[in-house]
């Protein structure tokens, strides 16, 4: 085709051009809108680079696929050119009979170059270009979607967007304040301790900032998770028992048990929690004792079914986990753990390099789950009163501002009731409490004034004996002049006092 | 030339056999028309003069030819406004038709002008012109001809061949419809291979030949409907409407000075040949056939892949005879109007008189009150 032809044909290709971009354009923004969306309803998130390459790459592959089917080849420049201009068909005719010779074909041929060098292109062709640039609007609107959409991620951190004024009353700081004080003075690892104090007044300084009910639950919330990694950092049940599986199962449970005995005490109040030095030796032993069962019946019924595969299974699982944990001797637990583990590998011969008997050796087995429990108690006492604290400080948090929180199921077992025992015992002897009576509230429901017990005095700043404190509020109580707050104050501190875990003791 | 003692046809004559004494015919012939044995004197109106007719050497350039086409249609076409008024399509469409080597069927009133446009063209085509006016009692050797006996010189009986009207260039078979089919049959062969067969020997018509039919649609009473065999042969069915009150006024005008046809010779039969050869050569373009070929089929409503129209309004569709006189008279078309190539508008015009006597409508066409053109309007939007 001539020249005229070539120079219209190459518009078309601009045309052609541009629309590739606006899709291209188009199907990089939809990425990038789907991406965010998809990200907010998951747990995922991605980095700002991320979406940048997503939005790229669909631009690139929309872009360059499009071109291919969008790029004009002569057939297609002619029909647009005969349809556009009303040409009547003469460009298509003088494309398919290029080759053609005739007075006709060669008449109809100069009759097309001078239609075309007449042709100036002014119009239609861009038309409809305006319609791929609906699609890019379009494009951005979902884009935008994808931004400002609130999304309601599943598993991820609840995002608190309450904007209900809410502004912290001084009752509230009153008793932040003293769950301070009630950390400063627990038997905490100093180092631990004084993080978690930190934290706490942490709180109370971001609290001066908080007027929102939103603003007061991220920062509640973000101060309960700032402290249970601080647990979680220096507790090393977690680091071993996130790897045992399979056989290994019920020494992660009883380990896991015993590690978290330490609930229940993180439920009373901080007087308990103090007095008993949280968790005692045989609360552990309590609450490890199912898991041991568990795992004695194991070994026991596979005696029909290959004990020795068993003890194999257990002893790769126990090494697997410890390996997983990152922890070394130095770790109690980790030492144990691992001494126990030897032991056990080494159980079906004897010194001599003889096969035990079976009944020898599931005897042996029990003579040394015994032991390992002892060891293990020794390492998970200490590492379940973090757990008591750690729940202890969730669970008053939640209170001091409102929040609701779900109790966990009370053990069956009479695991820590009333008995003495165990080393590291600091406990005010013992305990009459029901363990079936909801809230661990003080048998026979009878109500006791008057002990040696000390509460904190937020006047006074400091821990006195509580009767003192009682007489003192309920003479104040009986003023008119105190104000709404005051009363409020003095009524909620006569409720902990008398009701729910009261400090009453024989 | 001489002339023969029974004559074939006089105008406005129906032909008649004489009884002479049968000589008798030896075997089969065939005839072709000797130049100076065009037409018996009576049936033709020579032309005039030729003083106007486009000087086309015989060595011309093509090109010069093909620009004398376009310029020779116009030359036409002015000759004929002096004897037609109005009707420019139909003598579009019957110009276009007679180049393109069909016949066309016109449908209109009687008084119209449709004698006098067919000898109108004759004259200005310098092409000799007959009428044969149909009646019940026509018999098909009054149209072709027949073997006539009759004595030479020296008394002995010869069987000669009298030629019957149809024997010229443009005949007017006018109110076809009312011969009966076996005397409408006669024109069948005659209209479709230009040749006249009689008793064994087949006589060769001159080219151009063209038959332009009429039948009156008011007259129901004694007609016998065209067979769909010989509707088929007609390239072209054009519908002429009263004129206009102005068209009127002229026509009455005009004829008020001289009712006979004033219009010169502008072209001769050789000249039209040369334009139908050159019209073979415009191109067409494949999409431009796969649409006409689409457009016939989409006619169909048994085929599978058919319009929604066809399915619902028609009960017979075209012929093959219809997709190649499209695009036959499609090329001739775009010749006539300074185009060198066929294009979609050229189908699209030319589909209302090539399909509207081909295909049939189903009563569901006649309860909705559509007429043919509107069903062919129906087909073309559909066609892609």
């Amino acid at each position: 085709m001539d020249e005229n032809f070539k120079r219209l044909k190459k518009k078309y290709l601009v045309y052609a051009i541009l629309k590739s971009a606006a899709i291209g354009l188009s199907c990089g923004l939809v990425a990038v809108g789907v991406a965010l969306l998809s990200v907010k309803l998951s747990s995922a998130s991605f980095g700002i680079l991320w979406y940048v390459l997503i939005g790229v790459g669909a631009l690139l592959v929309g872009g360059v696929l499009s071109f291919v089917f969008l790029k004009p080849d002569d057939k297609y420049a002619a029909r647009r050119l005969d349809g556009d201009y009303n040409l009547e068909e003469r460009v298509q005719t003088s494309l398919e009979y290029a080759g053609a010779s005739g007075a006709v074909v060669e008449m109809q041929r100069k009759d097309t170059e001078s239609k075309l060098a007449d042709l100036t292109m002014s119009k239609p062709a861009f038309s409809k270009i305006w319609q791929y640039f609906v699609v890019v609007i379009i494009a951005v609107a979902v884009a935008l979607a994808g931004i400002f959409v609130p999304g309601d991620p599943v598993g991820a951190k609840p995002v608190y967007d309450d904007n209900t004024p809410r502004e912290v009353t001084q009752f509230e700081l009153v008793q932040l304040n003293e769950l301070i004080e009630n950390v400063r003075s627990s038997k905490l690892e100093d180092d631990i301790r004084e993080d978690a104090v930190g934290e706490l007044e942490g709180l109370v300084t971001d609290l001066a900032d908080v007027h929102t009910e939103g603003a007061l639950k991220r920062a509640v919330y973000g101060t309960i998770d700032d402290i249970d990694a601080l647990f979680a950092a220096i507790d090393s049940y977690r680091k071993i028992t996130a790897s045992l599986s399979g056989d290994g199962q019920n020494v992660c449970d009883f380990i896991s048990d015993g590690a978290q005995a330490g609930e229940t005490f993180g439920l009373l109040d901080y007087n308990s929690v103090v007095t008993f030095y949280g968790v005692r030796h045989d609360s552990v032993t309590a609450a490890m004792e199912r898991g041991l069962s568990k795992f004695r019946l194991q070994t026991a019924v596979s005696r029909e079914d290959g004990l020795a595969t068993v003890l194999r299974s257990v002893v790769n699982s126990i090494r697997s986990a410890l390996t997983a944990s990152g922890l070394t001797q130095s770790d109690g637990l980790y030492a144990a753990l691992d001494g126990f583990a030897i032991d056990l590998s080494f159980m079906q011969t004897d010194a001599a390099g003889n096969s035990v008997a079976e009944d020898v050796l599931l005897s042996n087995i029990s003579t040394l789950i015994d032991e390992f429990a002892e060891n293990i108690v020794i390492e998970l006492t200490p590492q379940s009163y973090h757990y008591a604290m750690d729940t202890f400080i969730s669970r008053r948090l939640q209170t001091i501002f409102g929040y609701e929180f779900e109790l966990p199921d009370l053990p069956t077992d009479e695991g820590g009731s009333g008995e003495q025992g165990g080393n590291d015992d600091e406990e005010q002897g013992g305990d009459d409490r029901n363990p079936n009576s909801p809230g661990g509230s003080i048998d026979s429901g009878e109500v006791q004034y008057g002990s040696n017990d000390e509460v904190y005095d937020p006047i006074e700043g400091r821990y006195v004996k509580y009767g003192e404190l009682f007489a003192k509020y309920n003479e104040l109580n009986n003023l008119d002049s105190l104000t709404e707050e005051q009363r409020k104050i003095v009524n909620t501190y006569y409720d902990i006092l008398t009701g729910g875990f009261g400090g009453g003791q024989n | 030339m001489k002339k023969s003692k029974k004559a074939a046809v006089a105008e406005n004559n129906v032909g008649t056999a004489e009884e002479n004494v049968f000589n008798g015919v030896t075997e089969e012939e065939v005839v072709s028309p000797a130049p100076e044995e065009t037409a018996p004197e009576e049936t033709s109106t020579p032309a005039d003069s030729l003083n106007e007719v486009p000087e086309v050497p015989v060595d011309a350039d093509k090109a010069e030819k093909i620009t004398a086409f376009s310029k020779a249609i116009s030359t036409i076409k002015t000759e004929l406004k002096k004897d037609v008024v109005g009707m420019e399509d139909i003598v579009d469409s019957v110009i276009c038709a007679i180049i393109a080597g069909g016949n066309v069927l016109l449908e209109g009133v009687p008084g119209v002008g449709k004698t006098r446009l067919v000898r109108a063209l004759g004259k200005s085509m310098s092409l000799p012109f007959s009428r044969i006016q149909f009646t019940p009692d026509l018999m098909p050797s009054d149209v072709t001809g027949a073997n006539i006996i009759e004595k030479d010189e020296n008394g002995r009986m010869n069987t000669v061949f009298s030629r019957g009207p149809i024997f010229a260039n443009l005949v007017l078979a006018d109110e076809i419809n009312r011969a009966t089919p076996k005397t409408q049959s006669a024109m069948l062969e005659v209209m479709q291979e230009h040749k006249v067969t009689v008793a064994k020997k087949t006589y060769v018509l001159e080219e151009p030949f063209f038959v332009l039919a009429t039948e009156n649609p008011i007259e129901q009473d004694g007609t016998y409907p065209l067979p769909e065999a010989q509707m088929d042969r007609f390239m072209f069915k054009l519908l002429v409407g009263f004129p206009s009150v102005s068209d009127l006024a002229d026509i009455v005008n005009m004829t008020q000075i001289t009712m006979d046809e004033t219009a010169n010779a502008v072209i001769d039969g050789k000249t039209i040949l040369e334009m139908r050869e050159l019209a073979k050569t415009v191109p067409v373009i494949e999409d431009v056939l796969n649409y006409t070929v689409n457009l016939v089929s989409n006619t169909h409503p048994e085929l599978e892949k058919t319009s929604d129209t066809a399915k619902k309004y028609i009960r017979y569709g075209a012929s093959p005879r219809a997709a190649q006189a499209l695009i036959t008279c499609a090329k001739v078309r775009a010749l006539m109007n300074g185009k060198y190539n066929v294009s979609y508008s050229d189908i699209k015009a030319l589909a209302y008189p090539v399909l509207r006597h081909r295909i049939k409508l189903n009563y569901s066409a006649v309860s909705d009150k559509l007429s043919v053109d509107d069903v062919i309007g129906k087909v073309i939007d559909e066609t892609k």
